[in-house]
């Protein structure tokens, strides 16, 4: 086993393990609870599986060039390996985008009012994802400039040394998707607790008023 | 300003108000002919100023002269053309304005491509000897212009002309390793030795990648043509342009790294017909998408259940 191993990665992985397999253990029945309310509620669809699909191939693209940078641009030095990853992220974001327009539809359809909370955070979702389709498009290859550009404004908020140089100087498109992912961060616990509000026990909905 | 120079201006507009009917209703237009004098004085000036500004704007263009004309020469076209030492990437320029009117050597300077377009049958010829490849256009002022003509006849009278070497290292003088290494360099493939990203990340050139660079800054297929070696020397060795300054400043390309990118994008612009602006890569995330889409409905089978 090389020493750059044990230095440079095994700290890591034993993180990981550390913190990840208590956290699941405690928290697998609650989570295998979410996920089958999840796929009751958006079924099993082509659909519904482009949309966890497509979620999963952008998480994975934005976490790896932000937590392994130094990888990732040894990954991209061949122009046919910063192909493939670009082709994969763009698939992934139309599959996401495709995901989330279907998901909207059926719950703009339904009634359930906890469901229709999740509605606006949806649709900045959406935007956000589509705004990440433009700039792929538009101001390729991101995930060349991606690791140079934004990953060291990223990670200097998370050293609580915020460097902008290089990020304000970033087209406004570019910009503007890392404000959506702001805006989101925002919108997600407000989303919840409306959500859970919306569809709080000592509600009576329509049918039971009616049938009472 | 200097308490005696103030004194001096009040003196000289305390003598015009003197110079009226004290009392008369002339005293309201002190303001008005202050500025009709200054409006004088102005004009006076200005007339005065003419002929400097004249002999100002005369100094380029009698500047312009031979060696002017070898050094932009060096700069601008060396790096496919020479002058007495045979036909390279474009023909040897030896005496081109005897076999050649000037006016069409001038019009073909500042596009080829639209005289090779518009069906000029010499262009047309000389694109069919060089192997089909277009001269970039060339954005010369007419004082550059008269320089290299200048020029050109110079080594036509002597009957040979070895234009002497004149700033850094030529782009033309790179072996085909330079060149190549110039790419990898560009493409990623070769790491840049500071740890700077590659170039491909943000800029296209012709030809390169797997459909392209990037398009995050500029492309940089006639970068050379547009700035020659006298600016794109310097521009590799200071990145002074947004974001470039910034991400190169701690790590910024060697010499040898500035001059085999600087060969390389020399040798790009050699050929001047225009980079295919295409949309292969949305095209190809739909196509991907629908591949996936599919392959998703056959894993899926009859099992799949979509929600109403």
């Amino acid at each position: 086993m090389s020493s750059t191993f044990l230095y440079d990665s095994l700290p890591y992985l034993v993180l990981v393990l550390a913190v990840g397999v208590p956290a699941w253990l405690r928290h697998r029945e609650r989570l295998s609870a979410w996920v089958g309310q999840w796929v009751e509620r958006e079924g099993t669809g082509s659909a519904a599986v482009s949309l966890v699909v497509g979620a999963t191939i952008m998480l994975l693209w934005h976490a790896a060039c932000f937590l392994l940078p130094q990888p990732v641009q040894l990954f991209i030095r061949s122009p046919m390996r910063l192909f493939l990853l670009e082709v994969v992220g763009l698939i992934g974001g139309m599959m996401l985008a495709w995901g989330l327009v279907a998901s909207i539809a059926r719950r703009l359809s339904g009634r359930d009012p906890g469901a229709r909370a999740w509605l606006p955070f949806q649709v900045l979702l959406l935007a956000e994802v589509l705004n990440g389709l433009v700039i792929a498009v538009s101001y390729r290859w991101a995930s060349a400039w991606y690791v140079s550009v934004v990953v060291p404004y990223l990670r200097s908020l998370v050293t609580l040394q915020p460097d902008a140089t290089l990020i304000a100087q970033l087209p406004l498109t570019v910009r503007l998707h890392l404000f959506g992912a702001l805006a989101l961060l925002l919108a997600w616990p407000l989303t919840r607790w409306l959500a859970s509000e919306s569809s709080a026990p000592g509600l009576v909905s329509a049918r039971e008023e009616t049938a009472g | 300003m200097r308490p005696d120079r103030l004194l001096a201006l009040r003196l000289q507009s305390g003598a015009v108000s003197q110079a009226r009917e004290p009392g008369s209703h002339e005293e309201g237009h002190s303001a008005m002919d202050t500025y009709v004098l200054s409006r004088r004085r102005g004009r006076a000036l200005a007339v005065a100023a003419l002929p400097m500004l004249a002999l100002l704007a005369a100094l380029p263009a009698a500047a312009q002269g031979v060696p002017e004309g070898a050094q932009l020469f060096n700069q601008r076209c060396a790096s496919c053309h020479t002058v007495g030492q045979g036909d390279r990437v474009g023909p040897d320029l030896m005496g081109v304005l005897t076999r050649r009117e000037e006016s069409w050597v001038t019009s073909f300077l500042k596009s080829p491509g639209a005289m090779i377009d518009g069906g000029d049958p010499i262009a047309n010829e000389l694109l069919g000897k060089f192997n089909g490849i277009r001269m970039p256009d060339q954005q010369l002022t007419d004082d550059e212009r008269k320089g290299l003509f200048a020029f050109f006849r110079d080594c036509a009278e002597k009957g040979s002309c070895q234009p002497g070497d004149t700033g850094p290292k030529l782009a033309s003088d790179a072996t085909p390793e330079q060149i190549e290494h110039g790419r990898q360099l560009f493409e990623g493939r070769a790491a840049l030795a500071n740890g700077g990203p590659p170039c491909i990340g943000c800029h296209n050139v012709r030809d390169i990648g797997v459909v392209g660079g990037g398009t995050l800054a500029r492309d940089l297929t006639f970068a050379y043509a547009r700035l020659g070696e006298r600016k794109l020397t310097p521009a590799l060795k200071d990145m002074d342009f947004p974001l470039m300054k910034d991400l190169y400043g701690k790590a910024p390309l060697t010499d040898a790294e500035q001059y085999e990118v600087k060969a390389y994008l020399a040798s790009v612009s050699r050929d001047g017909t225009p980079p295919r602006k295409d949309r292969d890569f949305f095209y190809l995330g739909f196509v991907g998408m629908g591949v996936a889409l599919g392959f998703i409905g056959i894993v899926l089978g009859g099992r799949g259940r979509a929600k109403d």
